[in-house]
């Protein structure tokens, strides 16, 4: 069930609002309902820094902490992405006994020929 | 060192990654050597800046699609990757690196372009298990340990090392990579080529 929500806002946030959801290729509604149900799902604490930072203007920060918080994105996804991968078992799973050298040469074999293939 | 330290890991070490993670194995070489460049780190006191080019992406998709991964997993996979450059200490992207492979003697054009883009991102160490491949008449060697494999029976492991202008580069084996780490050598490229010399010389290599 879905419920329709208003809010107010100024007019610089509107046109940043607009300039988003049309870098995005996404509607402005669809763009607020990303932003509400990204925020409603931060720790408390999380979203009172943000909310402090935004009111400070402090951009510097924002932008640290921006690039911080896509580093350890970045770091999770590849974490969950090699879980995923291993999950299936492609290269033998775990009766598939090797040394960690023997491993390694597979893998150099494997990536030469692929790159051969290109 | 005073900035963090450049790494370009092969495409065999991604593949050695989750091969090991697989077939079960924890604290390998290149298991631990993604995890800690993913976590901006080198060794215990030094950042790392992950290098890597869009032909080497490329190159890892083709392998993984060629093991019939679904396309959304091999994007997670190298994608996460691109942004672990891009949101590392240095901000490198990998649209923005510049090679030229024509500059180096090497047959192989894909391992050409593995070592333009070190060059063209002044990485300080190219982390590969193809070493073969990259010893040239440009590069300085060391023989660094020797180690037995299934397929190739006992192996020489070496440490090269590229001047070329400005550009300073040591190519070496994972295995060798993580026992410098664990002597805690400077990975500045000059003060870990005096090291490799030193040790090789005491082991008689």
């Amino acid at each position: 069930m879905s419920s329709t929500i208003s809010a107010n806002v100024d007019g610089k946030t509107a046109t940043k609002l607009k300039m988003v959801a049309s870098m995005e290729n996404r509607s402005v509604s669809n763009a607020v309902s990303s932003a509400i149900t990204v925020f409603v799902g931060l720790p408390k604490g999380v979203r009172d820094f943000l909310l402090e930072l935004n009111a400070q203007n402090d951009q510097e920060t924002i932008i640290r902490l921006g690039r911080e918080m896509m580093a350890a994105a970045a770091r999770v996804r590849l974490e969950k992405a090699t879980t995923d991968l291993a999950s299936e078992h492609r290269f033998g799973g775990p009766e598939h006994a090797s040394s960690e050298i023997d491993m390694l040469e597979e893998a150099t074999a494997l990536s030469r020929a692929a790159a051969h293939r290109k | 060192m005073d900035r963090p330290v450049r790494v370009l890991l092969d495409v065999n070490i991604f593949v050695g990654n989750i091969m090991a993670h697989d077939r079960g194995h924890k604290g390998t070489a290149t298991q631990t050597l993604v995890s800690m460049v993913s976590g901006q780190q080198w060794g215990i006191a030094d950042s790392a800046q992950l290098i890597i080019s869009f032909e080497m992406i490329d190159t890892l998709e083709m392998v993984l699609r060629r093991l019939k991964f679904s396309e959304d997993r091999i994007k997670s996979y190298s994608g996460s990757i691109v942004d672990i450059m891009k949101y590392g200490p240095d901000a490198l992207d990998p649209y923005l690196i510049l090679g030229g492979e024509e500059r180096f003697a090497i047959s192989d054009v894909e391992d050409a372009g593995v070592l333009a883009t070190a060059f063209g991102a002044k990485a300080d160490i190219l982390v590969t298990d193809n070493l073969k491949d990259f010893t040239t008449k440009d590069a300085s060697t060391v023989e660094t340990q020797v180690v037995d494999t299934t397929s190739s029976g006992q192996r020489t492991l070496q440490a090269l090392r590229y001047e070329i202008g400005n550009a300073d580069l040591i190519v070496a084996h994972p295995f060798d990579v993580m026992q410098w780490m664990r002597l805690g050598y400077d990975f500045t490229p000059s003060t870990l080529w005096d090291a490799i010399q030193k040790s090789g010389k005491e082991l008689g290599l």
